[in-house]
């Protein structure tokens, strides 16, 4: 079920990779993800939180501090402090000016401390004042009492930047504090005492078991079986305190009673293990739960198996190892966000799913169906390239050079695609503003009308940069309607270039090296392609925000002159997109590739103009026929023709487009296929072109031979004009692509996603999809390897450097490591679950 | 896939087969025979094997779940295998024996039926879970001694010292209650001593254990008519288990998904603690009372009582003697049983059921006992 689960996971991960991909031809590696958190703050700040719970009884506004410690034992600074709560629970920050060292949570009591008594019958008499209904004069089971001295520590080795540690104050943990200080402290010594304690009680993890309030029958429903086995092991300690003056248990004297020795030598008293042992099942019996832990068979067996009246716990490695608590909050994320995330993909219409959809949809409406952006270009393009001198009306093949600037597009020529419309320009201190009105121009054979008003540099202006202000545009094409409220067109020549309204030659030799693109827009989708046909949306999208592309023109490196070729060094949306629906969603993408620069300079391929296309292709034509004396075969890339003769009686057979219009003009039969020829006269192709383009080549045009179709031959084209490709297997794109969204699920934190791409070449890339939430995060990641697979393996990780690897063709799941020590199995039971194993005998199964 | 859980349970008991096994093996020995011989020695060869399951069939709690599930909240299996020399009242022989007692609440055997056959389930419907299984394997050497001590009275006393073969002890608790008539939520812990986990598919793993047991017997020959007999097996008994592999764990519906017939099948979610714990128990002591009375014709009556445990009943036997052989023929009424036994000097049969059709059978009984003289 896992399985089905991830693989679905990865399906979505696919999904977005190919959506950030799409946007940029393929996007690229190199941009390094270190799997930050979204949003996250200094990077140089500790982010370290340290929480748990204070449990003698619960302790209630209970004073906790955080003390960094040196290596003696002496308190260095105070690094932290909360209050606990009215389950026992706090949470702290360990501020800036933590060092590193070991440090000592200290939990006390103040004037408003109160504890939960859990000793049965009761905690002595009541003296706090406090309001006591049923029994004014007794700390009964249950109820809270001020105690009159409270001292608990618990001791941890260090904690790192990103961690949450979990640590619980108890008297055990207070025990193994003790233990520590009576050796020179280091990380492992603080480990090792921790770990000394927890193997004495059977097991049980003292720093991250949490105990619960244990004369709360709600609190005990919801724990599990070790979290009320270590409350009914704290509470056991009560019982053996001696009453102080108010017959109430002295829970310091208790607590140093239990911990002077062992601090010294390490051992335990047998009898005093005894009876703690006794007192938890006491307290257990009160409340009506049995032990189903075997913690408690566990102590049982210590305690008869002691020698010499007392017990030396070793510390076993694996117990209490934070490592394990790590991987335990690592698989309870993956288990949380999974089972939400999964159920939003088994639920069309649920955020995760709707919002993806969203952001997939506006990706591909903005950067594939780009009609309308072409149209915006290409209106500051001929305001660029020929109003600004104004005068490049073709008035009868006149060019007229005044500062009369044509105002209909039927007079300038068609090169820019434009076929009706009027422009206009106005002055003011300078610089000129131009308004193109109810203009249509044709881009890539699609039709798109334009509004746009533009202000152009003042004339005579020498500048490297040439800014182009785009106060507003609306353009409108079949798939989408693009209005753009603010925007720029900046142009980087390395060569200043001199403004000149009246003589555009100045800036024709100019070199423009990079264009930036920069637009606030709103895009409304109006028709998707199905299957490459073109529908109206039923739900079309919305998009609102900022489109930013930047490009970098190539350099003929021939002539040294600009060309029309370009590719998109980095482009990025970021804005609101929403559907009539009402769902919407605030995104950012990303895609950039910063080798762009050098690869126009230099591209992976360019064909030398003068070869052939035999040259290029391996000794093929691009026109060519073949004569026999049966059959004749002609064909070109735009059209063929077979004929063939098979017998006196019937007609010469033919296929081509034309069949019909032959037929009809030339019916049969013949004696030959010469014959046939002789009859209809000699063979003439309907269409022969002149000039061919052939993509990732170039234009190729036809000699001045004559062709001789009376017997076998070619036309030789030649290469007139090259296409550059920038990237291909040999040199491919090295960039990135990066998404980040934010999603809210019910009953969870606001989640940032982050999405990411990468590619080394053609045939490896890396994804990756991030969910941020609070201070924790959990990485998913693939990498595709070899050609012909979506993703070869899928990593999972999270903040504490977890790492469980899933190999997504056979479902296989690794073991679970940290800094690749192995901390929990992970294996597949009989019926589909998983279950994980941890090394300290620990297991889960979901 | 809680029913599945819970199935493997019983399907453990099943599986491994004790009840033919064993006897498999020692009649091999047997007929292989000694080359030796004594006319005050014999070779014997005793199996016993009894079998009772009280809700269903012991087919359907052995994992099949197909027959439907009455009253009752126990089943048992008690199987032993004697092999060895018998020398005037002396004895020593080889045991293997397999004890298992399952105490379940009736609404757990229900849940199971109806969810492993896809039952439609009364919306609301509360169900206690809960299985205490205890069951062990052990092998080992029993010394004994038979004799009259008087003419009246003999006695019997058995000595075993057993090594552990098998363990599985535990419980799991919770309860269910039903969402839908196809969806019911779940949860429940369970804490396990094994050999090989039944539920969490745990590596196998060897338990090392050792003990002891003592049986006894008594047969007083009151008069001419009436006789007395008492038979106390495992009157004490202590095995000490070595580290024992033994999993505590929680369990809850989890994840839910819907088969292709609509039904409920879980993604279950399960914390829990893999360890070892060493700790000791004691077999569960079965007594059996005969009071038998013999007739004007040599023919003779017999009441007992057999206490195993958790199931006690009485059963009458009416006993026909023919030169060396009696045929008695058994009535079991708390159990719908009857049966017949066939007694020789060197051979006894015994084969008590409820029903001739194995797979809906809930009691079976099963006995043979062959006394090979040597010399």
């Amino acid at each position: 079920m896992m399985y089905y689960k991830l693989n679905q996971f990865l399906l979505v991960l696919s999904t977005l990779i190919i959506v950030s991909a799409c946007g940029g031809g393929g996007g690229g590696g190199g941009r390094s993800d270190d799997g930050g958190l979204v949003g996250g703050s200094d990077p140089g700040a500790m982010q370290a939180q340290v929480g748990g719970n204070a449990v003698k009884g619960i302790v209630i506004k209970g004073n906790v501090t955080a003390i960094e410690l040196d290596s003696a034992g002496n308190n260095l600074r105070v690094v932290g402090t909360a209050t606990t709560d009215s389950d026992g629970g706090y949470n702290l920050t360990l501020d800036s000016s933590y060092q590193g060292g070991p440090i000592e949570i200290v939990v006390s009591n103040g004037p408003e401390t109160t504890m939960v008594c859990d000793v049965v019958p009761d905690c002595g008499d009541r003296t706090d004042g406090l309001t006591d209904s049923n029994d004014p004069l007794v700390n009964n089971f249950g109820e809270e009492y001020k105690p009159a001295n409270l001292f608990m520590t618990a001791m941890l080795g260090d904690a790192q930047n990103g961690e949450t540690i979990a640590i619980q104050v108890t008297p055990y943990t207070h025990m193994a504090a003790r233990r520590a200080k009576s050796a020179p402290l280091t990380s492992a010594s603080i480990d090792s005492a921790n770990s000394e304690v927890s193997v004495l009680l059977g097991g049980i993890d003292i720093l991250r078991t949490s105990p619960v309030d244990i004369t709360n029958p709600a609190s005990l429903q919801n724990a599990n079986a070790f979290d009320i086995i270590y409350s009914g092991l704290a509470a056991a300690i009560a019982k053996q305190a001696l009453p102080d003056p108010n017959n109430q248990p002295d829970l310091n004297q208790a607590l140093d009673h239990l911990s002077r020795s062992y601090a010294l030598n390490g051992e335990f008293d047998s009898i005093a293990l005894q009876l703690i042992l006794d007192n938890t099942i006491s307290v257990l019996k009160a409340v009506g739960v049995t032990d189903t832990s075997g913690i408690l068979d566990s102590i049982r067996a210590a305690v008869i198996n002691a020698e010499g009246g007392s017990i030396d716990p070793q510390p076993n490695p694996n117990v209490g190892d934070s490592d394990v608590q790590k991987t335990r909050l690592f698989l309870s994320d993956l288990r949380t966000w999974g089972t939400v995330i999964f159920q939003e993909l088994e639920s069309p219409m649920q955020a995760f799913d709707t919002q993806v959809e969203l952001v997939q949809t506006a990706a591909d409406a903005i950067l594939n169906d780009d009609i309308a952006l072409e149209a915006i270009s290409a209106g500051v393009d001929v305001i660029v390239e020929t109003g600004l001198s104004g005068m490049q009306c073709d008035r009868g093949n006149a060019i007229a050079f005044d500062d009369s600037p044509c105002t209909d597009f039927i007079d300038y020529d068609t090169n820019h695609g434009f076929f009706t419309g009027t422009v206009t320009r106005s002055t003011s201190n300078g610089s000129s503003t131009y308004t193109i009105s109810n203009a249509s121009v044709n881009v890539a054979g699609k039709v798109a009308t334009l509004d746009l008003v533009v202000n152009v540099p003042a004339n005579e202006a020498l500048l490297s940069t040439v800014a182009v202000a785009i106060e507003s545009a609306t353009a409108d094409s079949e798939f989408d309607r693009m209005v753009v409220s603010n925007g720029s067109v900046t142009l980087t020549s390395p060569n200043p270039v001199l403004i000149n309204y009246f003589d555009q030659r100045e800036y024709e030799d100019a070199r423009i090296t990079m264009t930036v693109l920069a637009l606030d827009v709103v895009i409304t989708q109006k028709k998707i392609l199905v299957n490459g046909i073109p529908q109206v949306a039923t739900n079309p999208i919305n998009y609102a925000g900022k489109l930013d592309v930047t490009a970098f023109n190539y350099i003929d490196p021939v002539n040294g002159e600009g060309t029309d070729d370009f590719i998109p060094g980095s482009v990025a949306l970021g804005g609101a997109v929403s559907n009539n629906l009402g769902d919407s969603v605030s995104f950012d993408f990303t895609l950039s590739i910063p080798t762009a620069a050098a690869d126009v300079v230099n591209p992976a391929r360019l064909l030398p103009v003068g070869s052939t296309y035999a040259d290029n292709n391996g000794g093929s034509h691009l026109s060519a026929w073949t004569k026999s004396v049966d059959e004749f075969t002609y064909s070109n890339p735009e059209e063929y023709y077979s004929y063939w003769f098979n017998n006196e009686s019937v007609n010469v057979s033919v296929n081509s487009p034309y069949t019909g219009y032959l037929e009809l003009f030339h019916p049969g039969p013949y004696a030959s296929l010469d014959a046939y020829f002789n009859e209809t006269g000699p063979f003439r192709p309907l269409v022969d072109p002149f000039e061919i383009s052939i993509d990732e080549q170039g234009l190729y045009t036809r000699g001045s031979s004559v062709p001789d179709y009376s017997q076998s031959g070619f036309i030789p084209f030649t290469l007139d004009e090259a296409y550059p490709v920038f990237y291909d297997s040999t040199k491919p794109p090295i960039g990135s692509v990066g998404l980040q969204f934010s999603l809210q699920f019910a009953g969870l934190p606001e989640t940032g996603v982050n999405i990411t791409g990468s590619t080394t070449d053609f045939e490896q890339g890396l994804g990756a999809v991030t969910l941020s939430f609070g201070n924790r995060m959990i990485r998913f990641s693939g990498s595709k390897n070899n050609a012909g697979q979506d993703i070869d393996s899928f990593d999972i990780t999270n903040q504490d450097g977890v790492v469980l690897t899933v190999g997504f063709d056979k479902g296989e799941f690794s073991d679970l490591s940290i800094n690749g020590r192995v901390i929990a199995t992970v294996e597949e039971l009989s019926s589909g679950v998983m279950k994980v194993s941890y090394i300290d005998g620990s297991f889960e199964i979901f | 896939m809680v029913a599945l859980r819970f199935s493997n349970y019983f399907y453990q008991l099943h599986r491994k087969g004790r009840i033919i096994r064993p006897f498999l093996c020692g009649l091999l020995l047997v007929t292989a025979g000694p080359a030796s011989a004594d006319k005050n020695q014999r070779l014997g060869f005793e199996i016993h094997s009894f079998s009772y399951s009280e809700a269903t069939s012991i087919h359907s709690i052995g994992g099949h779940w197909e027959d439907d599930v009455s009253s009752g909240d126990k089943a048992l299996t008690v199987d032993r295998l004697y092999l060895g020399l018998l020398h005037g009242p002396f004895s020593i022989q080889y045991v293997q024996r397999y004890d298992a007692y399952y105490d379940y609440a009736n609404d757990t055997a229900r849940l199971l039926y109806q969810t492993e056959n896809k039952l439609p389930l009364k919306q609301g419907d509360q169900y206690d879970l809960y299985i205490s299984e205890d069951e062990s394997a052990s092998k080992g050497f029993r010394f004994g001694y038979s004799d009259w001590l008087r003419d009246d009275f003999k006695l019997s006393v058995y000595f075993s010292l057993l090594e552990l073969t098998d363990l599985e002890q535990g419980e799991l608790k919770g309860s269910a209650s039903v969402v839908d008539s196809n969806d019911y939520d779940f949860s429940f812990y369970s804490d396990v001593v094994y050999e090989e986990d039944p539920l969490y598919e745990r590596g196998k793993e060897n338990v090392y254990g050792r003990g002891y047991s003592f049986d006894l017997a008594m047969h007083y020959l009151v008069n001419q008519n009436w006789d007395l007999g008492l038979q106390v097996l495992d009157l004490f008994s202590k095995m000490k288990v070595d580290d024992a592999p033994f999993t505590t764990a929680e369990a809850s519906s989890g994840t839910k998904r819907f088969d292709e017939d609509g039904y409920v099948v879980f993604d279950p979610v399960v914390t829990g603690f893999e360890g070892y714990k060493s700790y000791s128990f004691e077999y569960n002591t079965q007594t059996h009372v005969v009071v038998g009375y013999r007739l004007k014709n040599s023919d003779s009556i017999t009441l007992q009582h057999h206490d195993y445990y958790n199931l006690d009943f009485q059963e009458i036997n009416y006993i026909q003697r023919f030169d060396e052989m009696e045929l008695a023929w058994n009535l079991i009424p708390e159990l719908n049983a009857i049966g017949f036994s066939i007694r020789t000097p060197s051979l006894k049969f015994i084969l008590n059921t409820d029903n001739l059709d194995y797979d809906e059978m809930k009691y079976l009984q099963l006995s043979f006992q062959y006394y090979l003289t040597l010399g």
